[in-house]
Order: structure tokens, then sequence, then C-alpha cells
């Protein structure tokens, strides 16, 4: 699927695909913007039909995809052959496409869990600076694809994740990202 | 007309007595709650949810019915860390830092940590009551609501299996009603006994191991004098840090828990704007500032302007006793 082929997006939104032909859709959805939100429309719209209520597919999913596609795309091993022989498929350039088609997937699984588990505003209370999930979790990408100069940490950060796990019952990953800065008053009272 | 004067006689004795058999009822399913979460073997996939992030883990537990048990937790996203609570002691493995902290346990599953002993001390400052309902990992599941009779701390909402108890999700939620975090199963077996290496924990022999020890009872360092805690916290716990020097002082109120930690160091003689930022993940705050000569650091799943009041009061505390 070289150009913009519509019907095979629909087609691939109800799963009317075989594998190959969802391989070349989905390489296409990850060059084609237009496609990509194409998809999204359909997707929505598919869900309004069948009058599904549960979780849909984000709104910026293009995005996102986009995101974790870039991130991907170093981890690819050396011996992958992007062109294949004229009429055949190499196994392992099928196997990459399934892999971003599963990273995709990942995403949105993710996306998903983490919609329909939590909904959140700021507290009464809290500083009205801390991103809402949607915020935070639209930002995520953005920052994967265009890495932050490394700084060093401020000391106050590094010793709230040192003892993160002391204070946890589990045992979290305590990456600076999931972390939420909001601006601490010291007010007399 | 005796008839209907007796019904209604009878509608009210029925309406009178219906919140008292509630309360009763509801108490009796949190210790049921608290025994199978003790008691029960049952392994599974927790998740652990809040904004920004999700992560898993996988779990393992093997109960016993003097109320002791052994489990572990291998995490599934991130680094693969690892926690094993046995008897007393808990072991963790930190991979990437390439080392195993062990040191005293506290009380508490890693589902659910109430305790038993704490309900009486719960139901002063929370008002336990039944929840909806609804599936979780499949099974069919009734809250219990212990929602905060204050403006102090979060609303818990756990979810216990119809069918053996066990609670199968906790969620905290702001005074609104959202959920800031969520712990749940995403898939548990109950009656399955972890075999004995699935308890243990796994990693690589050789690793240098951190001991944290259980402070011995004594006054502790006079910042701490000034401490506000909110209604009903207590000190459940103090422990000496994996660094020698640090000090871990722990509190709960039965639910939330509060962790102040304690690093001598040198103030800094201009407080910068990194000192003075709360940082928040799901329902955690948490505040590092340096003063008194140390670098205290707060730790707790409370509202935000509440972890302020207590990162207040300890600067308040020592300015006001330098004076």
């Amino acid at each position: 699927m070289g150009s913009c082929d519509y019907e095979a997006v629909s087609a691939l939104v109800d799963g009317e695909l075989e594998e190959q032909e969802c391989d070349a859709v989905i390489r296409h959805l990850n060059e084609c913007r237009e496609c990509c939100h194409l998809f999204e429309r359909f997707h929505a719209t598919r869900n309004l039909v069948r009058g599904e209520s549960g979780p849909s597919v984000p709104g910026d999913f293009c995005e996102r995809v986009s995101a974790a596609i870039a991130n991907e795309r170093p981890h690819m091993p050396d011996n992958v052959t992007p062109l294949p022989e004229a009429g055949q498929r190499p196994a392992t350039v099928a196997r990459t496409a399934w892999g971003w088609a599963a990273t995709a997937a990942g995403l949105v699984g993710v996306a998903l869990v983490a919609g329909v588990l939590l909904s959140r505003t700021p507290a009464p209370g809290d500083a009205g600076s801390s991103p809402t999930l949607a915020q935070s979790s639209q930002s995520a990408p953005s920052e994967a694809a265009t890495p932050a100069p490394t700084q060093p940490e401020p000391e106050n950060v590094a010793a709230i994740k040192r003892y993160l796990p002391e204070h946890s019952s589990f045992v979290p990953s305590s990456t600076g990202a999931e972390f939420q800065r909001t601006r601490l008053q010291l007010d007399k009272r | 007309m005796g008839v209907s004067r007796f019904l209604l006689g009878l509608a009210a004795c029925l309406l009178l007595a219906g919140p008292a058999l509630g309360a009763d009822d509801v108490d009796q399913q949190v210790r049921a709650m608290v025994r199978a979460a003790r008691q029960m073997d049952y392994t599974g996939v927790l998740v652990h949810g809040m904004p920004g992030g999700v992560e898993s883990m996988r779990f393992f537990h093997a109960g016993s019915a003097d109320g002791t048990y052994r489990e572990r937790l291998v995490m599934l996203t991130g680094p693969a860390r690892e926690l094993v609570r046995t008897g007393d002691s808990v072991r963790r493995y930190h991979p990437e830092a390439g080392r195993v902290v062990v040191g005293p346990r506290r009380g508490g599953t890693g589902i659910f940590r109430l305790d038993a002993g704490d309900l009486e001390r719960v139901r002063a400052h929370y008002h336990v009551a039944q929840g909806p309902t609804g599936r979780v990992a499949g099974r069919e599941a009734r809250a219990i609501e212990f929602r905060a009779g204050d403006d102090q701390r979060f609303t818990y909402r756990i979810w216990r299996d119809e069918a053996t108890d066990l609670p199968l999700q906790t969620e905290i939620l702001n005074r609104d009603g959202r959920v800031q975090e969520t712990f749940m199963f995403a898939t548990v077996d109950p009656g399955i006994r972890p075999q004995d290496g699935e308890l243990e924990l796994h990693a690589p022999a050789g690793l240098p191991v951190v001991h944290r020890q259980r402070l011995a009872r004594g006054r502790p360092p006079a910042i701490l004098d000034a401490l506000y805690l909110p209604p009903g916290f207590r000190l459940k716990a103090r422990f000496q840090g994996p660094d020698a020097e640090g000090r871990h002082y722990f509190y709960s109120d039965g639910l939330a828990t509060l962790s102040v930690f304690l690093d001598p160091a040198a103030d800094h003689p201009d407080k910068s704007a990194e000192d003075r930022e709360i940082l928040q993940r799901g329902a955690l705050r948490a505040c590092s500032l340096s003063h008194g000569g140390y670098r205290v650091t707060v730790l707790g799943e409370l509202p935000g302007r509440v972890l302020r009041r207590i990162a207040n009061s300890l600067e308040d505390g020592t300015a006001e006793a330098g004076q």
C-alpha cells in the first residue's frame, strides 16, 4: 500500500484484512498522517454506530504511535533488510511491521487501561499547575521523541526518588517522568 | 387498624435497626477481608495505575491459619525489581542499583495494608460504609468505602471478592471523588499455593546487601518536636536508613501512611525554588527540604496542602526554637 487506500484503512478498522494486508496498511499509517487521522475517525464512527461507550482510541493516537515508532526504530536489528526482493517479503520485515503494530497496540492498551482506571483533576489545595492525566499522557510521547538534555537532578528530587521504595509497600519504578511537580508555598499561618 | 399500626411499628423498628445491622455487617466484611488477605493462598498479576503511568507486577502469596504469611512481588514493568516478605523481614532486589536491601517488615500485605488492630482507629477517622458492586479480575466484587472523616486524608475504596473475601482492588479518591491511584488484580487465582521457589528472592549471587535496622526507642531528633501530624496518625515504626546516618520515621492512621526521612546535611544558605516543591505521583505527595541541619524528605498519601502543612511545621518549629 504505497499510496492512500481509504477502503483498506476502513477494512483494517473492521478487521477484514488478511495478515499481509494488515502489514502494508499499518506501514502506510506509520508514514501517512492523513490516513492515520482517517483511521481515528473510522474507529470513532464505528464505536458510535455500534453504540459502544467503552474505551476508544485516544484522540492523540497518531502522535503517540509516531512517537513510539520513533523510539522503536533505533532498536531495529542491524540485519533487517528494509527493501524486500520483488514478490517476496522477508520474514524479518514482516515481524518488524507486526512489532510496530504490537507497539501501537501496547500503547493503546496502556492508554486505555490508564483512561479507564483513572480520571483525575487537581484536588483543591493542590497547586493548579499540576497537569491532568490527559495533559501528562499527551506530553509523554513528545518528551520521548525529543530527549531532553541531561541535567543534574535537583537534590530534593533525588532524595524523593531514593526514598520512594522505602516508603512504598512495593517496589515502584521511580523515574522522574512519573512525578508531577507543583509549587510548595511555605506560607506562614 | 391494629394490624396497620403493628406494620407501621415493625417498619419503624426495621428502619432503626437497619443502620446498626449494616454497620456490623460492614465491620464483619472488613475483618473477613483482612483475614483473607493474610490467610489465603493466591497468585496473580497486580496493576498499579495512576496519572502518568501504569505498572504491573506478579504477586505470590502463601498464607497460613495463624495469620503469618510469605509473599513475593516481581515487577513486570521497568527495572525487574523484586520484593519478598517473610516472617519479620522484607528483602528487596534493585537490579538497576545492583544491590539487595534487607530490613524489618512493616504491617499489611501488598494488596491491603490495614491491620485488624487498627480498625477501631480507622473508624474514628473514616466513615466505613458499603460501596457499589462490580467486577474486578473477572470476579464479582463489592466495595467497602473508608470515607475520609475530614479533609486531612483521602478516601479509600476496597473491592472485596464476594466469593472469597479477598481484597481485589484498592482505590484512593480525593474529596471530589476522583480516583488518584488504584492498585488492582488484573488476574488472580485464589487457592493456588505458590511453590517455595516462587516465594524466594531471585537475585544474582554476590550482590552487595544493605541492611536497614529498626531503631531502638528513644527521643527523636528535636526537629521532629514540632512535626504536625493529621489526627489519628501515630508513629508505627522507625528505621535506620540504608545510609547509616539516615533515619526513617513511619506514621499511619491505619490506611494512609506518612514517612519522614532525616539525613544530616548542611543547610543551604539560599533556599532555591527546587527546595520549595511538592512532587506528586498518584496519591503520593512528596517534599524534600534542607533545614535544621538535615535534609528532610516527607512522603505520604495525603492531600497536597496537608503535606505542605507538615513541611511548614518542621520549618516553623525549628525557626521558633531558634528565636
